[in-house]
């Protein structure tokens, strides 16, 4: 083994430590984990469990060292790295390893997944804190010295973002759902002040921006899930003497924060870029490392193939919206009821939005993957922002972001999943049409391909496993069963049953608006569906049983007391 | 089998053995049964596994060719994981399945273990795929053209010549497969269309051209005028200001379009101004307006006339479209210069057919003379020129025309560098070339624009237009990779989309797939057709912005160029004894 190896490994053992030192702090707080993983050396005790808790930490932050060893990720996109890492080891370890180390069978049933949402979250803490460990050892890029003008650009983008996020949530009634209630001049004060505070630590992970706009968005999206994480989850919690909400029911009551975090670290990203930008515009910008192209041609060209794909995406999100029968309330933005208006409104829509990716990520997705990548991210990001936001605000209403709301938007997330995936594959495959920018005819194009593609290859692919992980979060957050195997929900019935179901104040608040009211659960009607409990059978030991109610806890309204929210019959502890 | 069926092979063997190592915990958990109404003890998981080939296969080809550390493609497949979980789970499996798809929240709440299987499945195939893709031929490196692929040289930067090297840019994309340089006296390429306007002052010279690097960005250009060509050595011999050099070829494209041809009619290279390049056009402005300020400040009548008085000699598209835009140009400066009168403004077409725009339809070219007839445009029709003297248009009959300005668009021939080929040679000297465009006789030479005679398959020439130059230009591309890859070329067919010509003042005449317009629409569909075909992005917004603007202000006086010699002092020097 090369000296530099073993350092790298040293390294990835200190940074796999204290990972697992945050994770183990959280799980000695949330108090049932430990003997669970205990049960490995087929023992109960909490301290054995934090022994070998601790072993494994050490032993995948080598590993987590070595894959990343050839890469050139600079300080921030180790921290993405290393939260990637860690949602794959929840996966793989605390979903999968764990109950076979100790002689049960791995249960990937929503209940048991959905119970080991703490889990989850300890995993994402624990790859945050190795990567940003690995990472002040030495294991990134060097991404140079932070200036003191970064620090006031991200100050002040974060400090504006956190009163944005502030005055949204207190506009839209969702304080309470957000977990961030309080005294107005309490929670002013502390949004500005965290706010600044992530504008800092953002310039300090990422201080100077590259490539286009459009990464960097996607970026701050990554950075709100962290920002969730030591949030929403830790911090504001801790300091309100709540302990960790980290099971599905305490997360739940607070999935607010979620969606508000997300869009306002996305928000503090943009701003930060855009004074960064000013900055280089007015005062630093050489001529020297202007594009090949002035940025005319540039957005031109990319308002044209963007609007082209575009098109392409909102055709493939139209046969989602076909399918839950969305065009009619699309519709609703010009006041009509038609399919025919919803279906005009929709393509322009994802017209305008693919000429904003045209211009935003072009020449990031000359790799296939790159543009799925991008595609896919860009589509959570319209999925938070458009149909969460805007949409429900157009229409009259507010901002949709409790875990019901999320939930009754599921179907438009996968529709704005394939609206991106569609989006950023199409303008690929038009960037490739004409002069690829990165089949470079001389030395010196090559050689700044070549570095555009190492920064690709560094950066991108752990911004696509942060939206990969939002989306995970996501979905094991706001998924639901319905209250008896083998009946079916259409998105409204859905709606209506999952807010008779959730405790959610602010959304029964809004429930009394006629443009956003749902019908009752008891006034729901239901159909079989093929596709929710009645065709998907458990098998375990030999003996086939439906998903049922009982295991499920989200149905039985588990108190706050219950750890994992979820404890059924079918629910182990798991880390 | 070529590299990339093999990734693709490899990317879903990868799926399937990451599928297969998941197998036995997929089992365990929900199975999909319903898909394909299978039987739920086994069958699942088996087509789960055979179903993973799928992810796989994406994950292969929209991997990089090149290394990357494990950590990117697990990242990736970690999310194709997700993506495909959302695209068969939910969606086409229970299409299949003859049920409609469901994406609502007791949908993604029961399909919650698929989810974690195909995460798990997708970040192992990521996994399996690094390992094995370094073992994989590239599916294609973008690297610079190496010395031993074959050498392409293209002679003329036109848009036939341009047109061979963009194909041959867009055919080799992915690879290198051969070594194309362009080889063109300027480094631009001139929309010709628009020649006219430049020439009028309503375009500036630039914003019609296109430079050529920019335009084709991976090929070798090398600025320079073309002198000869060694059929045996395969080399051409290009100049570059002082430098001559030897370029080696192993396919030459001849498209070095047209020159002016003057019939060596007595005095007209001297004294006629041609129309053929950006440089023509900006000189015939710059001695319009000179001659404008000459006559300003001329007392004699007789030397007025001879000043205010502009002939355009050739009837075609060319001159047609040119005498109408410089009597625009003249109309629209002349309040600028306050001793003259409109009345004194003459301005004459000589043609030696007995209509103008003979390529359309009697109807059009009648239309046409009538309009320019009713502007104040003189038609001598049916009339060859004589020579020219200084001052003097000479026609044949003995009859002579007093200008200091003549405009030549009467006559074209190949560049000089196509009478030195040893090529069989048609009608004005053009390169006799096959259907294929390969030049008749010779094995490694093309042609293709306006220096090539292309046969039409109905013994007759296709005409020497844009429209023609552009798609011989792809063609022969086309057939040049071909030959390289030893496929059979394919003839050149096409018929003519149509004609336009701009009479200036929005008024135009077009026919196209036979319809026939005239008057504004058809100066519409001219600037909308030309603006469409003009190279370049930025090129077409700074013409859009210059005829919008050219509406709402009045033309530009400013003298840009160096205008021709004062006719007093061409008068003095032809008087001064030798």
């Amino acid at each position: 083994m090369s000296p530099a190896l073993a350092h790298r490994g040293r390294c990835g053992a200190v940074a796999g430590l204290a990972g697992g030192a945050a994770f183990g702090a959280a799980m000695l707080v949330l108090g049932d984990m430990l003997p669970a993983i205990a049960g490995i050396v087929r023992s109960d005790a909490t301290a054995a469990g934090l022994a070998v808790h601790v072993v494994v930490a050490t032993a995948i932050g080598v590993l987590f060292a070595l894959v990343t060893r050839t890469g050139r990720a600079g300080t921030g996109e180790l921290v993405f790295w290393g939260v990637g890492y860690g949602a794959v080891w929840w996966l793989l370890g605390g979903l999968t390893l764990l109950p076979l180390l100790r002689g049960e069978e791995p249960d990937w049933s929503a209940a048991a997944v959905q119970a080991a949402f703490p889990s989850l979250l300890g995993h994402l803490s624990y790859g945050a804190v190795a990567g940003a460990t690995l990472a002040a050892l030495g294991g990134a890029s060097p991404s140079g010295r932070v200036g003191r003008g970064a620090l006031w650009r991200g100050a002040l983008a974060g400090g504006g973002a956190g009163l944005a996020v502030q005055a949204a949530l207190g506009w839209s009634g969702q304080l309470a759902a957000a977990g961030l209630d309080g005294p107005p001049g309490v929670r002013w004060g502390l949004s500005l002040a965290l706010g600044a505070a992530s504008g800092l630590a953002y310039a300090v992970l990422y201080p100077r921006p590259r490539g286009a706009i459009g990464p960097g968005l996607v970026r701050g999206l990554s950075f709100g899930l962290l920002l969730w994480l030591a949030i929403a989850m830790v911090l504001v919690p801790a300091a309100s003497g709540d302990g960790l909400p980290w099971s599905l029911t305490g997360a739940r009551a607070r999935a607010a924060s979620l969606p508000a975090l997300l869009l306002g670290a996305t928000l503090l990203v943009a701003g930060y870029r855009f004074l960064t930008g000013l900055v280089g515009v007015m005062l630093e910008d050489d001529p020297a490392g202007l594009a090949d192209e002035g940025v005319g041609t540039r957005t031109l060209r990319g308002l044209g193939r963007g609007a082209v794909a575009g098109l392409a995406g909102g055709l493939a999100f139209t046969v989602v919206l076909a399918q839950v029968g969305g065009l009619g309330r699309i519709a609703a933005l010009s006041g009509s009821s038609s399919p025919a208006a919803g279906l005009a409104i929709h393509l322009g829509i994802a017209v305008v939005l693919g000429a904003s990716y045209g211009v935003l990520f072009r020449h990031e997705g000359g790799e296939l993957e790159a543009a799925l990548g991008w595609g896919t991210s860009y589509g959570v990001l319209w999925w938070l922002l458009g149909n969460q936001t805007l949409f429900p605000v157009l229409l009259g209403g507010s901002p949709t972001w409790t875990a019901a709301d999320l939930a009754v938007g599921l179907p438009s997330l996968i529709g704005h999943l394939a609206y991106g995936a569609a989006v950023g594959l199409t303008l690929a495959l038009l960037e490739r049409r004409s002069n690829p920018w990165w089949a470079a005819a001389t030395g010196a194009r090559a050689q700044r391909a070549q570095l555009r593609r190492e920064r690709l290859a560094a950066t991108a692919p752990g911004l696509w496993t942060m939206v990969a992980v939002i989306l995970l979060t996501i979905l094991t957050l706001v998924a639901y069963a319905p209250l008896d195997s083998g009946t079916r929900s259409t998105v409204g019935r859905s709606a209506g049953r999952l807010r008779a179901q959730l405790p959610d104040a602010a959304h029964r608040r809004r429930a009394s608006r006629p443009h956003l009211e749902s019908p009752p659960a008891s006034a729901t009607t239901s159909t079989p569906s093929p596709n929710s409990g009645s065709h998907l059978r458990r098998r375990s030991n030999g003996r086939s049983h439906r998903l049922s109610r009982s295991a499920h806890g989200l149905h039985g309204a588990p108190a706050e007391g219950q750890t994992n929210g979820n404890a059924g019959p079918t629910t182990r502890p798991s880390r | 089998m070529s590299a990339r069926a093999a990734r693709v092979a490899a990317g879903a063997a990868c799926g399937v053995l990451a599928a297969a190592v998941l197998a036995p915990l997929h089992a365990l958990q929900l199975v999909d049964v319903a898909v394909f109404g299978v039987d739920p003890d086994g069958t699942g998981t088996a087509l789960w596994i055979l179903l993973g080939a799928l992810p796989g296969v994406v994950i292969a080809l929209l991997a990089p060719s090149e290394r990357v550390p494990p950590a990117v493609p697990m990242a990736s497949g970690l999310l194709i994981g997700v993506l495909w979980w959302a695209v068969w789970l939910l969606t086409v499996g229970p299409s299949l399945a003859g049920t409609a798809p469901s994406w609502d929240a007791p949908a993604v709440s029961a399909g919650l273990a698929e989810l974690v299987a195909d995460a798990l499945q997708g970040t192992v195939s990521g996994l399996v795929w690094a390992l094995v893709s370094r073992r994989l031929p590239a599916a294609g490196s973008e690297v610079m053209p190496a010395r031993d692929l074959p050498r392409i040289v293209v002679l003329g930067g036109g848009f036939a010549g341009v047109a061979v090297a963009q194909r041959l840019e867009r055919l080799a994309r992915r690879a290198p497969r051969w070594d194309v340089t362009l080889v063109s006296e300027r480094n631009f390429l001139l929309f010709t269309p628009m020649l006219a306007e430049v020439a009028a002052g309503v375009l500036h010279g630039r914003h019609v051209s296109a430079p050529l690097r920019a335009a084709c960005p991976r090929t070798r250009f090398q600025r320079g005028a073309a002198e000869a060509v060694d059929l045996d050595a395969r080399t051409v011999t290009i100049r570059s200001g002082d430098l001559v050099r030897a370029l080696p070829w192993d396919h030459l494209v001849v498209a070095v379009g047209l020159r002016p041809t003057y019939r060596s009619l007595p005095g007209v290279e001297q004294h006629a101004l041609p129309l053929k390049t950006l440089a023509d056009a900006q000189s015939v402005r710059a001695h319009v307006l000179a001659r404008l300020d000459e006559a300003d400040i001329e007392a004699d009548p007789e030397q007025r006339r001879a000043l205010l008085t502009f002939a355009v000699v050739g009837g075609g598209f060319a001159g047609a479209e040119t005498v109408a835009e410089l009597r625009d140009l003249v109309h629209s400066v002349v309040r600028f210069y306050p001793s003259l009168e409109v009345d004194e403004l003459r301005f004459v077409l000589v043609h030696s057919r007995d209509r103008i725009l003979p390529e359309l339809s009697a109807e059009l070219a009648r239309y046409a003379a009538c309009h320019l007839a009713e502007r104040g445009v003189e038609l001598r029709l049916s009339t060859r020129v004589a020579g020219v003297r200084p001052g003097v248009l000479e026609l044949d009959g003995g009859a002579s025309l007093v200008t200091w300005t003549v405009v030549w668009t009467a006559g074209n021939r190949p560049a000089a560098i196509v009478d030195g080929l040893e090529l069989e040679k048609g009608p004005g000297g053009a390169i006799v070339v096959e259907p294929t465009l390969k030049a008749r006789g010779a094995e490694r030479i093309w042609a293709a624009g306006d220096c090539a005679a292309v046969p039409d398959g109905a013994d007759g020439l296709h005409p020497p237009t844009a429209q023609h130059a552009l798609r011989e230009g792809k063609l022969l591309a086309g057939n040049l990779a071909a030959e390289l890859a030893g496929d059979a070329p394919k003839p050149f067919r096409f018929t003519t989309l149509g004609m336009l010509a701009a009479l200036g003042h929005r008024t135009g005449v077009a026919e196209i797939r036979g319809r026939r317009f005239s008057g504004a629409l058809a100066w519409a569909l001219w600037r909308g057709i030309y603006l469409a075909k003009l190279p370049g992005l930025e090129k077409k917004v700074r013409v859009a912005l210059d005829w919008t603007l050219d509406l709402v202000f009045p033309r530009d006086i400013v003298l840009d160029a160096e205008p021709t010699a004062p006719a007093r002092a061409e008068l003095a020097a032809k008087s001064t004894p030798p």
